[in-house]
């Protein structure tokens, strides 16, 4: 019959029906609204290209969803929570320090001294005013002494990447 | 609501996007992008995803000498994952509403939780 392709002949017709293709579906572009929600922008790679939309999968049965794993938020839109908790992890100790000058330990032998302005669950942050300080160690060829020395660079603000965190801290006054 | 796998539009503007949302509003700035080869390079931000990769143009390698094989480059495509720091201007920055939205965000699940959970 006209239309028909192999996916239909292998699975049971509701199958077939969602995954079988309209014609002229590979045609035509739907452009990416930058504006809509988050997570569903501009993309570097959708600066030329646009995105197709496929029809969301069915849910399987008996299968996990995030429901099972993730709890399901309370509310759509939360409102205003309370500023402090009654548990107190690791990181709302980190929401502390926002506004205030804090200590960041770094790979590579780096440290940073900055004032938090923002920060997330990977700790990516923000930080104004910071000096970066790399301890360099050199040795001396000839006599193999290490020498350690520091050296200190300025930003007026500065994005961190949360993988490279290993601490943070408020400064401590050496 | 169940939460779903895609990226639900519903979600305020805050919740997991943080930094996404920062990097859009510095569209069209000039930045310095170091990266953990030590290689830095600055230029006119282009575009930014949620995976924080980052599209420069008109870039400059910041010590050219060193690093010569960029020179004829023009613009780029870099890997979220490789960046270590991004140079901002101070004066692109709304430091009150930044530390806004993060007072915010702590209150969320944290964006951790989202590389865990992969479920088909």
């Amino acid at each position: 019959s006209i239309g028909e392709t192999a996916t239909n002949r292998k699975f049971p017709s509701a199958f077939a029906d969602r995954y079988r293709r309209q014609p002229g579906s590979c045609k035509g572009r739907t452009p990416t609204d930058p504006y809509k929600g988050d997570g569903t922008g501009q993309s570097p790679r959708d600066v030329t290209h646009t995105q197709k939309r496929h029809p969301p999968n069915p849910p399987l049965r008996n299968s996990l969803t995030m429901s099972d794993v993730v709890p399901a938020p309370t509310t759509a839109v939360p409102a205003p929570a309370p500023e402090t908790n009654a548990v107190e992890e690791p990181l709302d100790l980190v929401r502390l320090s926002l506004d205030e000058r804090i200590y960041v330990k770094l790979r590579g032998d780096r440290e940073l001294r900055g004032k938090l302005h923002a920060y997330d669950g990977h700790l990516n942050m923000v930080l104004g005013d910071v000096e970066e300080t790399i301890t360099v160690v050199d040795i001396n060829e000839e006599t193999y002494e290490e020498v350690i020395r520091t050296v200190k660079r300025n930003s007026e603000m500065l994005f961190v990447r949360g993988d490279g965190v290993i601490l943070v801290s408020p400064p401590s006054r050496a | 609501m169940v939460r779903s796998l895609h990226f639900p539009s519903k979600t305020p503007s805050v919740s997991r996007f943080l930094f996404y949302s920062f990097f859009k509003t510095l569209v069209g700035q000039q930045v310095t992008v170091e990266l953990k080869n030590d290689l830095a390079i600055t230029g006119v931000l282009i575009s930014v995803d949620q995976f924080l990769n980052i599209k420069l143009d008109e870039i400059k390698v910041v010590d050219e000498a060193r690093y010569p094989h960029m020179i004829p480059v023009k613009n780029c495509f870099i890997r979220g994952s490789v960046v270590r720091y991004v140079q901002l201007p101070a004066q692109a920055v709304d430091t009150a509403l930044l530390q806004d939205a993060a007072r915010r965000e702590a209150q969320q699940p944290t964006t951790a939780q989202q590389g865990n959970v992969r479920v088909k």
